[in-house]
């Protein structure tokens, strides 16, 4: 172990991020001429010491998710901290072949790499953080790119295991399921589910991600404030224990503009400018 | 094992093993001219962060890369004197996070200072403390020395000589 591990993870990751610099298309929509990839993100915590690696998440196949370059997974420097600590969270994007689309996708980082943690039912629960493979998408977030490579993006989606596994529970890498109650599940179902751990309630966790554009200023979301970087095309994310209220997002724009949404629906929404 | 201009030119692996074989030493020389082991660390961040951001530059023909290493460190120092804090310029553009130290990763770093060496020197007479520190610690010859002393280098030379002598006299006679 080296006297600052996190330094070392940092140099690892920033080493990452400078080779992965070299795609050009990512050069020009995100990072502008020479701007810095910094993010005003949550501040990295205590020492983090990092988990043995284990096998790579395999690919989820998505009749949703068009075919992704697997070159072309960027993971973006924003990152927030886990409720429970341990390796943050990181938001990825990846484009499809002919690069008209790209998919967001949410998981733990460790070393600059987006991953699952060996919990929740997945990977047996061995601890390891498994990194999930170029291009294996499993959330089925995606949108068009847009011309001008300004993103827009929101997701609403209901809490996701602290793994940060968002891919089937019956899939090779396995998971947990919602605690629903057995008599709403028809029986065929509840035979298939029969092994299939129930995510405990403490584990699961709000995970709100997007793009607010280039002209956003600050996010805001669970009493939370981002101040949004127009060089990750204002990139947020925010991860938080599920809470018994809806929360309300709200983007707030350089020339006053505020729009707004809830989850589950409470507010009247106000749309966000395209 | 690979040479530290292979770890230099390889992938993100690499680098990171080029941090971890220099790690201490760099800590070492930063911790020796500050005396704090945050300050040590800060700087010793923002050496790293500069090596990484122009390993693709060092050249093998020119030096070695600890020679290399060091020089960004002196540079890095210095730059942080003349502006009163330490620079993260090049942190800020990798999008690298401010460290967070713990006591933990405070006292690791302490580990590597001669608190004892430090103390003794300390308690050496103004003159000679000054001349040994400027010399052995912050490198400087003896030219530049009598400079910043205003006084001659033959005074320099035997303040420096008898700081040394007392110094191995309070320590044991070995150092």
């Amino acid at each position: 172990m080296t006297r600052l591990p996190e330094l070392e993870a940092q140099l690892l990751e920033a080493a990452r991020a400078l080779d992965g610099t070299r795609r050009r298309w990512w050069r020009i929509a995100l990072l502008g001429g020479g701007t810095t990839l910094a993010l005003a993100a949550t501040a990295v915590g205590a020492v983090r010491l990092l988990l043995p690696e284990g096998d790579p998440v395999p690919p989820a196949p998505h009749a949703s998710v068009p075919k992704l370059d697997r070159g072309s997974t960027r993971v973006l420097s924003l990152r927030a901290e886990d409720p429970e600590g341990g390796p943050p969270w990181g938001l990825a994007i990846t484009r499809n072949a002919d690069g008209r689309l790209y998919c967001a996708q949410v998981g733990r980082v460790q070393a600059g790499e987006l991953g699952v943690i060996g919990r929740d039912g997945t990977f047996n629960d061995d601890g390891r953080f498994h990194p999930l493979s170029p291009g294996a998408n499993q959330s089925g977030t995606c949108g068009a790119w847009p011309p001008d490579g300004d993103l827009r993006m929101s997701t609403d989606e209901p809490p996701i295991p602290a793994s940060g596994f968002t891919g089937g529970f019956l899939s090779a890498a396995g998971g947990c399921r919602e605690n629903v109650p057995a008599s709403t599940i028809p029986p065929q179902t509840r035979r298939k589910l029969r092994d299939v751990p129930v995510c405990q309630a403490a584990s699961l966790r709000v995970v709100k991600y997007g793009f607010a554009g280039r002209d956003a200023v600050t996010i805001r979301y669970a009493g939370r404030t981002l101040h949004a970087d127009p060089a990750q095309s204002g990139a947020y994310l925010f991860v938080l224990r599920p809470r018994k209220r809806p929360l309300t997002l709200t983007i707030t724009y350089k020339d006053g503009t505020v729009c707004r949404s809830s989850y589950p629906s409470r507010v009247p929404p106000l749309p966000c400018p395209r | 094992m690979p040479t530290d201009a292979e770890l230099l030119q390889g992938d993100a692996r690499r680098f990171a093993a080029f941090y971890r074989r220099h790690e201490d030493a760099v800590l070492r020389f930063f911790l020796k001219r500050t005396r704090s082991a945050e300050l040590a660390a800060d700087l010793t961040a923002e050496t790293f962060a500069r090596a990484l951001e122009g390993r693709r530059r060092f050249d093998a023909a020119h030096g070695v890369a600890s020679a290399w290493l060091f020089g960004i460190a002196r540079n890095v120092l210095s730059r942080s004197l003349e502006r009163g804090r330490v620079e993260d310029d090049v942190r800020r553009r990798l999008g690298m996070q401010p460290l967070a130290l713990d006591d933990e990763a405070l006292a690791r770093i302490d580990e590597l200072s001669d608190a004892r060496a430090l103390r003794a020197l300390s308690a050496l007479p103004a003159d000679q403390a000054q001349a040994v520190r400027g010399r052995v610690i912050d490198e400087h010859d003896y030219e530049e020395l009598a400079r910043r002393l205003e006084c001659s280098e033959s005074v320099v030379r035997q303040r420096v000589s008898r700081g040394l002598r007392a110094l191995r006299t309070e320590l044991g006679g070995d150092r």
